[in-house]
């Protein structure tokens, strides 16, 4: 039980500390002066002192949903699968309960984007809509599949059995499925190819957009928010895709899996280096490309049982 | 009147094959699932270019009939097969998304007649800000749609939920092909949910937020205590079927034991109304009461925790780019739908009028522009129209039948009794091509000679 807290506090701790690791390593490798790793934690201190600006066309809704969108990311933090081994986790909740989850924050998110009437928000809610509806198919498929080669859909469970039993046998279908989810973390949290989170150009962006009319505590949330959806796809992707080192003893054990959410954010960084960001209607076809992987996973694992 | 017309249709369905039709072979259950899954991505790509908010919400029925139809199939399939339990299961998850169907969408036309009472237009592009002016109107909307965009905790959910879950029951299936099919009805099934998402974005936020887009929204005010009672009251019946899913399900069950069906309620709800499991093996678990009361319990903490903090608040003009917001500045409808519109074009076939009035030749520079679009149903471009088309066809030659002279009418006697004759010799005493190809030869001579006659 105490891992289990534990665990839940550090991810929060840590959430900020990956987005500021991920812009400094890029800024390194592109031979700039790197921002500090705590630039995060600086940030958000920073909103929690500042007044708080509602747009003069905003309504109830820019109060209320700012806490909607954070909520159901905390709520889904105590529902990831454990990084110790014998820790208490959450066996109950499933994959779709947590895609619903991340999909519910979207949609205030949206709501938000629209409510203050001025055309960035919106068009920051359109695309933002466009993307969504693409990503939630090839992330159902997906669990599908890994739920498939876990032996169970729910996500503690599912994390555990991998942990266990890795599934040496599907070892094709389970590389196909973490492309899938690797493209599906990249697109959900708006990294490079599909949306540039550093920008406020209006060819570029997608999340920003949205929140361009959100000031002090609120945005302080809402930045919170995003940092958190990265850490729950990063730990995710860690601990059903990357199931090992959890044997350990609990220090080295979470040593482990916090390097593992380390070496996951360094690997968004170098992507975001290498490519550049893809137009909005070339985006689908990079979701295709996750649609179909999470398609060829379940086939082999059906066919060719690999 | 969605709620309950629709839902006669599927009830006919279910006593139908039920009844009558009850060892059905496999290929309906494909079937039905297949016509499911097209319904459920059509309708709500329709829903989504669609700007009537009636008929928005009329297409959105066509979606969610196909949900319905997916867990039926599914229920179909699972029958033919001999899984009894997983097939219970599926039936009870097409009933339930039935009567959530009912719920939510009842609300949601009470809402949008709610706002056409006081805006008196029902295209969304006139409406906008109507949050501030019709507060319960706009709460309970928000409720329905996040109910039937199947997010969690609603009832929506937990039955969409419960299809999925079926689905995932195909894994049990001894059939590779069929194996290898059902993804495809997952993948539809997601797009859905996900492309609703994105409509009830564009129907809240166009309707209810941001600056009023027409006078008659500015003035709008909200409805009278009945109307709001209405509403409040339909709130009610969505909130119910999200709390006590339990006691619905058990009543679902024991209607379907009366079908003669295996119970599954036992199998859901194995550990009292906490937890709802999946009846297939390694299904999920999902508990919606647990997840509703987190929800609402986080959200109360963080905004006691904002209140604690005392931040100071002002309301002020925010930034957009150095202009200033108004209405004509905000999204549109047909803006929001855009990039989704743009990606299915090859369904839509989208009818487009762009025109701009430039200035001294310039590309760019243009002093008017005018852009409207407009999408037609694929159904009705080929289905209502065609058969329209046709009738319009025949009439004209029953219209010209009717002004013949008399002896066309003695020759069209005498045709038909020509036809009499053959077809009792063709069909009813002997058979040889031979004849079928001299006397139809011969029939369509004297029809040519006799009836047609001459153009004029």
């Amino acid at each position: 039980m105490i891992a289990y807290l534990l665990t839940i506090v550090l991810l929060l701790l840590i959430a900020p500390l990956l987005l500021s690791f991920i812009k400094a390593l890029k800024m390194r490798l592109l031979f700039k002066k790197p921002v500090s790793i705590w630039q995060g934690y600086r940030n958000f201190a920073k909103l929690m002192h500042k007044e708080t600006i509602v747009s003069e066309e905003a309504s109830a809704i820019t109060r209320v949903a700012p806490f909607l969108v954070l909520s159901p990311l905390l709520v889904i933090l105590f529902f990831l699968p454990p990084v110790v081994h014998g820790a208490y986790y959450v066996s109950f909740v499933d994959a779709f309960t947590i895609t619903g989850l991340i999909a519910l924050s979207t949609f205030f998110l949206m709501l938000l984007g629209l409510d203050s009437a001025s055309a960035f928000g919106g068009m920051g809610s359109s695309r933002e809509a466009f993307i969504a509806a693409l990503v939630e198919p090839a992330m159902v498929l997906t669990i599908f599949s890994v739920s498939m080669m876990a032996g169970d859909l729910g996500v503690g469970q599912a994390g555990v059995n991998l942990a266990a039993h890795f599934p040496k046998e599907h070892m094709a279908s389970f590389l196909f499925a973490a492309i899938s989810f690797f493209i599906l973390l990249i697109a959900e949290n708006g990294r490079i190819p599909v949306d540039n989170p550093e920008t406020h150009l209006e060819l570029t962006m997608v999340h920003e957009a949205m929140v361009l009319d959100i000031t002090g505590v609120y945005l302080a949330i809402i930045e919170t928010a995003s940092s958190v959806k990265f850490v729950i796809f990063a730990s995710l992707f860690a601990s059903l895709f990357l199931p090992f080192g959890l044997d350990y003893s609990t220090p080295v054990a979470i040593g482990v899996f916090v390097f593992k959410l380390f070496a996951i954010a360094a690997a968004v960084a170098l992507i975001e280096v290498n490519t550049a960001k893809l137009r909005l209607f070339k985006v689908p076809n990079l979701l295709g490309i996750a649609i179909v992987f999470a398609f060829l996973s379940l086939i082999t694992f059906y066919v060719l049982g690999a | 009147m969605s709620g309950v017309m629709l839902k006669v249709a599927i009830y006919g369905m279910f006593r139908f094959l039920f009844d009558v039709l009850y060892p059905w072979p496999l290929e309906w259950g494909v079937l039905i699932l297949v016509i499911g899954s097209l319904s459920a991505l059509i309708g709500v790509l329709y829903a989504l270019s669609e700007h009537d908010i009636k008929a928005l919400l009329a297409n959105h029925s066509i979606e969610n009939i196909g949900i319905i139809l997916i867990g039926f199939g599914m229920g179909m399939i699972f029958d033919s097969m001999h899984l009894k339990v997983l097939s219970s299961f599926a039936f009870i998850a097409a009933i339930f998304h039935t009567f959530n169907h009912m719920s939510f969408k009842s609300l949601l036309f009470m809402g949008a007649g709610s706002v056409l009472h006081q805006t008196h237009t029902k295209n969304i592009e006139k409406y906008g800000g109507l949050i501030k002016r019709m507060p319960v109107t706009a709460l309970t909307f928000l409720l329905a749609s996040v109910s039937i965009s199947a997010l969690p905790p609603t009832n929506g959910f937990l039955s969409e939920w419960m299809i999925f879950q079926s689905m995932l029951g195909s894994s049990h299936l001894d059939n590779t092909s069929l194996k290898l099919a059902i993804p495809f009805a997952v993948f539809a099934l997601a797009m859905t949910g996900g492309l609703a998402i994105a409509c009830f974005v564009k129907a809240y936020g166009i309707t209810f937020l941001g600056l009023h887009r027409s006078t008659n929204a500015k003035h709008a005010h909200e409805v009278n205590s009945l109307m709001r009672t209405g509403m409040v009251l339909m709130a009610g019946v969505v909130i119910s079927l999200m709390l006590f899913t339990p006691w619905y399900i058990g009543q679902f069950d024991a209607a379907l034991v009366g079908l003669g069906h295996t119970s599954v309620y036992a199998r859901l709800f194995p550990e009292g109304i906490w937890h709802m499991h999946s009846a297939g093996m390694h299904g999920g678990v999902v508990s919606p009461l647990i997840l509703l009361g987190a929800l609402l319990g986080v959200t109360a903490l963080l905004m006691f925790g904002y209140k604690a903090l005392r931040v100071k608040e002002r309301i002020h003009r925010t930034w957009s780019c150095g202009y200033r917001t108004g209405a004509r500045t905000q999204y549109s409808a047909t803006g929001f739908a855009g990039p989704i519109r743009r990606f299915f074009g090859w369904l839509y076939k989208p009818d487009e009028h762009f025109h701009k009035e430039s200035i001294a030749g310039h590309g760019s520079k243009f002093s008017d522009s005018h852009y409207e679009v407009h999408v037609k149903p694929l159904f009705e471009t080929t289905l209502y129209d065609r058969v329209a088309k046709a009738a319009n066809f025949m009439s004209y030659w029953v219209y010209r039948l009717s002004h013949f002279e008399q002896t066309r009418y003695a020759a069209m006697i005498f045709n038909l009794m020509l036809t009499v004759l053959f077809s009792y010799r063709i069909f009813a005493h002997e058979f040889s091509w031979a004849t079928l190809l001299l006397e139809g030869t011969v029939m369509i001579i004297s029809i040519k000679i006799l009836i047609i006659g001459e153009k004029r």
